[in-house]
């Protein structure tokens, strides 16, 4: 926990299926990039060892059975309600996201007086970029939101963000299921939060397999573009539900 | 009543299911009692209806098509039954399938926090 008392207790919160290959690498690159931090590791009911190959500085959350990538963030989220963080910064289980850019987040949030801030991989293109054809998703799906909230996003599905404590309330009480990375930014501008961007550079992942298959590329960007539409019509922060104590 | 009379009373018909069934829907997401990947079920279920409203003799084209004798009006009446009872179905399992998410999630937290405090009373102990 950071000893200053002006600095924003900070939790990490690192979402994990199957990731028995990677987590421990991944704690403790946290760990030392981040000392003053907590980490939290919210194993989705993997099948594999990943809950026990967490480092023992590390807490743990294991569910129960398998929640997806949206339940597994939003346990996260709450726990971080919970027990009163100012800031969450959400980190891949995979090796994807170094911690070291963490820092960049919390400056971009600080600077930027944001809600959110996401971690892009386009602003400056340094580092690991996804293949063509993901590119092209990324496109469309980054089109769409523009369109819808003229913010000007350029990586809508990266998921190396940070939120601060009114979006980490908004988040313990709603959070999407299926394809929370695009549609939380399009929701979140709707209700009244600010979401901007820093440059991240990422890193390909260290094991495992990717939660979108190559094949199923094409049918994600449809559902994610219905989905959207959808969440044009829908508020799911009603004000006086989300405030933080 | 005349075949055109019957034609519009059918196009009524079909986009007043069509209409109830999107409103249905959209109030029903908006109200979180309906997962977003049933209301993509239910709009995309419903398209049929709102095609055949919009385009009558697409039943009869189906029916030339598909080389079936008669496109009978009950044969919508039970799909239209159907889809109505799916949707009634979903939304229980909508709301149902989020407790027990929530609780799954408050469980876990819980397990994780006692797991905590275990360590640390064993590490002062």
């Amino acid at each position: 926990m950071p000893t200053d008392p002006a600095s924003p207790r900070l939790l990490i919160i690192i979402p994990a299926h199957n990731e028995a290959g990677s987590i421990a690498s991944v704690v403790q690159e946290v760990r030392r990039c981040l000392p003053g931090a907590d980490v939290l590791v919210v194993d989705d009911a993997s099948t594999d060892r990943t809950a026990q190959e967490v480092p023992a500085d590390a807490a743990v959350v294991r569910l129960p059975f398998n929640l997806g990538i949206g339940g597994a963030m939003q346990t996260g989220y709450r726990y971080a309600a919970m027990h009163g963080y100012d800031v969450a910064v959400q980190v891949d289980g995979d090796g994807q996201h170094p911690p070291a850019e963490v820092s960049k987040l919390l400056d971009a949030m600080r600077e930027k007086n944001a809600d959110l801030i996401i971690g892009s991989r386009f602003l400056q293109r340094d580092g690991y970029l996804p293949p063509a054809s993901r590119m092209l998703g990324i496109r469309v799906i980054r089109h769409l939101i523009n369109l819808c909230t003229r913010v000007g996003i350029t990586d809508p599905t990266s998921g190396f963000r940070a939120a601060n404590r009114r979006v980490i309330h908004a988040y313990a009480y709603w959070y999407p299921d299926d394809y929370p990375e695009p549609e939380v930014i399009l929701l979140l501008h709707r209700a009244g939060f600010r979401v901007a961007e820093a440059s991240v550079v990422m890193e390909e992942r260290l094991a495992g397999v990717t939660s979108i298959p190559f094949l199923h590329g094409l049918f994600y960007v449809a559902k994610v573009s219905a989905a959207l539409l959808l969440d044009l019509i829908r508020n799911p922060w009603p004000a006086e539900r989300i405030a933080p104590p | 009543m005349n075949l055109d009379t019957l034609l519009h009373l059918r196009t009524l018909i079909l986009l007043g299911v069509a209409v109830v069934i999107t409103l249905l829907t959209i109030r029903s997401l908006r109200a979180q009692r309906l997962k977003e990947r049933y209301v993509l079920l239910l709009l995309f279920t419903g398209l049929p209806f709102l095609l055949f409203a919009l385009w009558p003799n697409g039943v009869v084209f189906l029916q030339n098509v598909l080389e079936i004798e008669k496109p009978t009006l009950l044969t919508l009446c039970v799909a239209i039954y159907f889809l109505l009872t799916t949707f009634i179905l979903l939304s229980i399992v909508s709301v149902q399938e989020r407790k027990i998410d929530q609780l799954a999630q408050i469980i876990a937290i819980s397990q994780s926090s006692n797991r905590s405090e275990t360590d640390a009373g064993s590490n002062a102990s």
